[in-house]
């Protein structure tokens, strides 16, 4: 048959043909814009007229075929999507489709070089398709084949990427192709190849897909999913090395059909075109089908799978990253961003889906992976039901806030599935959601049984990033609770550098970096509704370290340089008291700082002002529970500092003064003054029939306080000689020259012990390296976490008394 | 009263064989059915070999004089599994079981395999089968057999899993002999061999951690001086917090060691512990000493002292100490509060111990030498007066030079090594002209090894914040 052989020349030259046409009905409906309905017909009929003139066209065609490739590339960037919908509906009808596939022929025919074969070839061919009529009638539909489908599209396919390939073209035709294909595989492949091609229809680094483009690919890919699910026997060949069958077994069937038809073929070319011999072979077509239809379906009872190349994961993981790149490409404070956000939970239907469909075929590794993406979409989603700290929930226990909970749900099935780098961002995710959910114990043990603070250095960054955004929720979590240390602890390591921003993936300064590196760092950042308030990170991070370093500021002197808990609070709180004249504060800074200098002088009503004044409460959740909590916080520190500071010109204090004074419970204010006789750091002792604390400290005489600081110095000079000895001379040779980089913070790592004594010297001295950039804080991550667990209620720094 | 059972929770990490006795112990303290437990021992029974003692369970449960068909013909199966597998390892127990002969190997340093294979035609084979026997004894109850083959199994064993198993099995079967001594070997090897052994995964580890810390509780409770030992072995970074990720029900033990432990070492590291998981228990002990040491409200504390007594008359391990654990708890409240008084109205501390004023003087005094504390009574205010107890500022001094001088004569004995070692390595490398720096470098990780070694001893001593700098390990 002429159809069957010429059928890929005629191809290439009909969508030559089509393109052309298009631009020429560009030209025209120029200055009607809105024409986009009109232009189908106008192309149609420009075909038409391009088809029914002679075969020089096509030479011009070829000839113009660089310059009207602009000018359709320009206009499917505009409203490419439009045209195709158009395209769709039109085709549909069935008028449209009739004339495509017509003009194919022509040119096909015009390619042979017989004008006349045209209307006898159309014939036979919607004989075809009606010969239990045997009516003739002029509209009707061509028989789509799965054998047609996989030409057409191999020749599609064998477009792909070619220059001067009209995408959008193509893209119609697939979609033309699409609503034709009945047969599930023959669907599926039409689908896929759709999908990658609308996927490609952007090429450019850097962009993203328009909404309408994205919401179509999503169409796709549910259908694509729905075919999945309908046909038990199509699969995708999902990277395996499942040698894509389908395709073969189609061109078996097709090379038996060919033959069949040829045969018609040679007898229709004998005899005279009388309609029934035309319809015997079709006839004989039709039964050469039907025995390759009988074989494929045999095959499917037995059990074969027919694969079709694709992978469906990397679909959606396709879908979902546009979605994200649009999200960060859009303006976050315009209605826009929060239309777009709309789509999320669609996105999610859809990667459960497809999870759901890996699970039903049982290819575990996907449907792990679709799991994952599904929670790292979900994870940062606050909801108050599952809020420990939410009144409702006072008294629920972790097992039924657990209940219901997808990020749990599907956490503890990417344990047990996954592999390492899925189970480390699941639990990540894990833990951010318990964070955020209030459950700070939870989210701690989790995390300190989880271990993944030993080797999140060897993650990629953006697992790095997440881990960091974990810490940085957990500390947030941990302030909400009231656990100020440990919430330093945890934040305290991402505020090392001023990279902060950068380290949760909120921001990317640096103008140094090259525009590769920047882009780079783009890719990386995070959609706003994804972000962690970071002015309320800094809030919780001042906080924290105001509340652990006044009373310790106390103990050793507003100067000294000694057993510092927090560089940044010192340095700001510094800085601010050497100010001559502070104006009123409004920064989150300075509300801190001047905070701190209320704390100092012992006033916590001031302090507590201050601090309750910042915007960051208006974005909590739960605040006033938190403010509650803040503020015992405030007044014991106030009173621990208070009676650090001034214990020396008292010879007893009372119970119920210091109880009036700092608003406390006087149970409260014995039980901090026990502590902390206890552990020395109050030298006295309860005189308990008057309810006075009685100071036993006397002024020590210039000799015994310089006898106290030689013995403090001869220690120092003991341990360093110590530390001296203790580094190998050969090996861990830099030793010497990162000391030299940062003082203080390598003194503090050789304090840990030998082999991990220079991690910090290290990052400064590479900080250009990327990789390392987002490393800045391993060693203390490590060291402050895991300590964290111990470090319950530790006084600053106890005395070395004893 | 049954609330502060930890029965079901111990059973859960123990052997089989080793919740026997548990059961025992609650069918003495009559606060279960009795029929329940029995049915429960029958169960617990049937699940291992111990055939004969099934039957006898079987007959006392069900009142009958004939134990149903199935147990006896099981009972026949028991038997000649035991009889297979004696005839499969007679070859090897032959060996094993020569004394004299396993003397003069080991002698020969030639007590494995290798060696037995060319001259007693031992193969790994055997080995294993002699394992699996071993197993088959214990699990029928015959512990002295199994301990003395899996010691053999540990000697020969050719694969580390073999040998880490056996381990576990003999402190199981030196568990059940009673043979305390030899349990506590095994407990410590095991925790060695837990340390160093590779896990799949660090829960695995953990695993067996927790594992051990149970196990444990047989040895630590009942070996001489055992009490001490719990608290130094449980407050070793791994297990603390093996502890407290997986069972911090144990605490109750580690508290009631540090209690019974003269010098109160630890307690505050407990305290920390006992708070930090305070959500994840109930306890009266915990809640005593968190009352005690954080709180420091010691009426509070005093109220929980009946709850405790109550506790430890339920305890299967801590029954026997209930009395010591009373005292000592009432003693800690008195020093603790005396601690951070000076002077103290006798009437409120009458009110704090919960004794009557008047008649109790002598309880007081009593107290106060028991406490050996620096501590008299004052009648004519009617007041106890706490002595002084800090130390002078000179004292102060003392303290933190004292080891000063030791330390630094330390270092220069190993400066000298080091300035001695350099030089016999320049005159090596001067005569033979070979790079020094290699092996000059091994000498020096040699020394700096033992340095570091007493160096942390030191450190450990003296610093509680290096703990803290470590998070949590097993």
């Amino acid at each position: 048959d002429d159809d069957s052989d010429s059928d890929s020349d005629s191809e290439s030259s009909d969508s030559d043909s089509d393109s052309d046409s298009d631009s020429d009905s560009d030209s025209d409906s120029d200055s009607d814009s809105g024409s986009d309905s009109d232009d189908g017909k106008t192309k149609r009929a420009s075909a038409r007229a391009d088809a029914d003139d002679d075969g020089d066209d096509d030479d011009d065609d070829s000839g113009s075929d660089g310059d009207s490739e602009d000018a359709s590339d320009d206009e499917d960037e505009d409203s490419s999507s439009d045209d195709e919908e158009d395209e769709d509906f039109d085709l549909a009808s069935g008028g449209i489709t009739r004339d495509f596939w017509v003009k194919k022929a022509d040119s096909g025919s015009k390619k042979s070089a017989t004008g006349k074969k045209r209307p006898r070839k159309e014939r036979p061919a919607k004989k075809a398709d009606k010969k239990a009529d045997a009516v003739v009638v002029e509209e009707k539909k061509i028989v789509f084949t799965p054998e047609l489908i996989l030409r057409k599209l191999k020749e599609l396919l064998s477009m792909f990427g070619r220059r001067g390939t009209d995408r959008s073209m193509m893209i119609a035709d697939l979609k033309l192709l699409a609503s034709k294909a009945s047969d599930g595989a023959a669907l599926l492949k039409v689908k896929t190849t759709l999908a990658a091609a609308l996927f490609d229809v952007n090429q450019r680094t850097g962009s993203f897909m328009p909404t309408e483009q994205w919401t179509e690919c999503y169409d796709c890919m549910d259908d694509v999913i729905s075919v999945l699910l309908a046909n038990p026997n199509v699969r995708l060949s999902e990277d395996q090395n499942v040698e894509e069958n389908y395709e073969d077994e189609l061109e078996a069937a097709a090379a038996a059909a060919a033959a069949a038809t040829a045969g018609a073929d040679e007898k229709k070319q004998d005899d005279s075109k009388s309609a029934d011999d035309a319809a015997a072979a079709a006839k004989e077509q039709k039964e050469a089908q039907a025995d390759a239809e009988a074989q494929a379906k045999t095959d499917a009872s037995k059990g074969k799978v027919k694969y079709v190349s694709g992978n469906l994961y990397s679909f959606i993981k396709r879908l979902a990253d546009e979605f994200r790149k649009s999200l960060k490409a859009t303006d976050p404070h315009t209605t826009e961003y929060i239309k777009r956000l709309r789509d999320e939970p669609r996105l999610v239907a859809i990667i459960n889906r497809a999870a759901e469909y890996y699970r039903g075929i049982e290819m575990t590794q996907f449907a792990s992976l679709c799991s994952l993406l599904s929670l790292e979409h979900i994870y940062y989603h606050y909801n108050a039901k599952f809020d420990a700290m939410a009144d409702a929930n006072a008294n629920a226990s972790a097992d039924q806030l657990d209940q219901e909970n997808d990020v749990v749900a599907l956490s503890r099935q990417l344990y047990k599935q996954g592999d390492e780098r899925m189970r480390t961002r699941s639990l990540l995710c894990h833990v951010y959601h318990l964070a955020v959910h209030n459950r700070y114990d939870d989210a701690r043990n989790l995390l300190l049984m989880s271990h993944v603070q030993d080797n999140i250095t060897r993650a990629d960054i953006g697992t790095q990033i997440m881990y960091n955004r974990m810490m940085a929720q957990l500390g947030l979590a941990a302030f909400r609770r009231g656990e100020s240390r440990q919430a330093l602890n945890s934040i305290a390591d991402l505020y090392q550098t001023s990279h902060v921003k950068e380290l949760i993936g909120q921001g990317y300064g640096r103008r140094d970096t090259s525009s590769d590196q920047q882009s780079i760092e783009r890719r990386r950042q995070l959609p706003y509704h994804m972000h962690i308030n970071s002015d309320m990170l800094d809030a919780v991070h001042l906080i924290s370290a105001m509340l652990a370093e006044v009373p310790n500021l106390a103990v050793h002197g507003k100067h000294s340089r000694r057993a510092v808990i927090s560089r940044e609070f010192r340095r700001f709180f510094n800085h601010y008291d050497r100010q001559a004249f502070n104006g009123p504060p409004e920064s989150t800074r300075d509300l801190v700082m001047a905070a701190a200098g209320a704390l100092w002088l012992g006033d916590w009503r001031k302090c507590q002002d201050y601090l309750f004044r910042m915007r960051m409460w208006a974005t909590m959740f739960n605040a006033d529970k938190v403010k509650k909590t803040l503020s015992v916080q405030i007044k014991r520190v106030a009173l621990e500092t208070y009676l650090i500071t001034y214990a020396r010109q008292y010879s007893s204090f009372s119970l119920e003064h210091l109880s009036k004074m700092f608003d406390l419970d006087s149970q409260v204010v014995f039980q901090l003054i026990s502590t902390m006789i206890v552990s020395d750091r109050l030298h006295g002792s309860w005189h308990q029939p008057t309810q006075t604390v009685i100071m036993h400290e006397t002024q020590p005489t210039r000799l015994q306080k310089a006898a106290v600081q030689y013995a403090d110095k001869l220690q120092f000079f003991a341990d360093q000689n110590d530390r001296l000895v203790e580094q190998k001379p050969y090996g861990r040779g830099n030793w010497n020259r990162n000391r030299g980089g940062r003082g203080r913070g390598n003194y503090r790592g050789g304090h840990r012990g030998n082999n991990r004594g220079n991690y910090r010297g290290n990052n400064q001295n590479n900080n250009n390296n990327n990789q390392n950039r987002y490393n800045k804080n391993r060693g203390g991550n490590r060291g402050r976490s895991r300590g964290g667990r111990r470090s319950y209620n530790q006084p600053p720094r106890p005395n070395n008394n004893n | 009263m049954s609330k502060y059972d930890l029965t079901n929770k111990l059973a859960e990490r123990l052997d089989r064989h080793m919740v026997l006795p548990l059961l025992q112990f609650l069918s003495e303290q009559r606060v279960y059915k009795e029929a329940d437990l029995r049915a429960a021992r029958l169960q617990l029974v049937q699940s291992t070999s111990m055939v004969d003692t099934a039957i006898d369970e079987y007959k006392a449960v069900h009142g009958v004089q004939q134990a149903p068909k199935a147990m006896l013909e099981r009972k026949k199966a028991v038997i000649q599994r035991l009889k297979d597998a004696q005839k499969e390892t007679q070859r090897i127990v032959a060996v094993v079981e020569d004394e004299a002969l396993v003397q003069r190997l080991q002698n020969e340093d030639a007590y494995h395999l290798a060696s037995l294979a060319q001259r007693h035609k031992i193969s790994a084979e055997d080995v294993s089968q002699l394992y699996r026997f071993a197993k088959l004894k214990f699990d029928c109850g015959l512990y002295g057999d199994s301990a003395k083959f899996l010691h053999h199994v540990r000697l020969l064993a050719p694969d580390d899993d073999m040998k880490f198993h056996a381990l576990w099995g003999k402190l199981a079967s030196e568990i059940l002999m009673l043979n305390w001594g030899a349990a506590l070997e095994d407990v410590y090897a095991l925790q060695d061999a837990i340390d160093q052994r590779g896990f799949a995964t660090p829960l695995e580890q953990l695993r067996h951690r927790t594992w051990l810390v149970h196990w444990s509780l047989f040895v630590f409770f009942n070996v001489e001086g055992g009490l001490d030992k719990l608290v130094h072995f449980c407050f070793q970074d791994t297990i603390i917090n093996t502890i407290r990720t997986n069972s911090p029900y144990l605490l109750r033990y580690v508290a009631a060691a540090v209690l019974l432990n003269g010098r109160k070492s630890h307690l505050k590291d407990l305290v920390d512990a006992m708070r930090a998981e305070e959500d994840e228990f109930d306890d009266p002990l915990a809640d005593f000493m968190i009352n005690l040491h954080f709180k420091f409200d010691f009426q509070g504390a005093h109220a929980q002292v009946p709850e405790v007594a109550k506790l430890l008359e339920a305890d299967f391990f801590l029954r026997d100490h209930r009395e010591a654990i009373i005292k000592e708890s009432r003693t800690l409240i008195f020093t603790t509060y005396c601690k951070i008084h000076r002077v103290i109205a006798l009437g409120e501390l009458a009110s704090v111990l919960d004794l009557d004023e008047q008649k109790d003087e002598k309880e007081i005094v009593q107290l106060i030498r028991d406490a050996r504390m620096d501590a008299k009574i004052d009648s004519s205010t009617n007041s106890l007066v706490i002595g002084a107890h800090f130390p002078p500022i000179y004292r102060q001094v003392i303290d933190r030079v004292e080891s000063i001088g030791s330390r630094t004569s330390d270092l220069s004995d190993l400066v000298d090594r080091k300035l001695l070692a350099k030089e016999t390595q320049d005159d090596d490398a001067s005569s033979t002209d070979t790079a020094p720096a290699v092996s000059f470098n091994n000498y020096n990780n040699n020394n700096n090894k033992n340095y570091n070694n007493r160096n942390n001893n030191r450190r450990y001593n003296n610093s509680n914040n290096r703990n803290n700098r470590r998070g949590r390990r097993y």
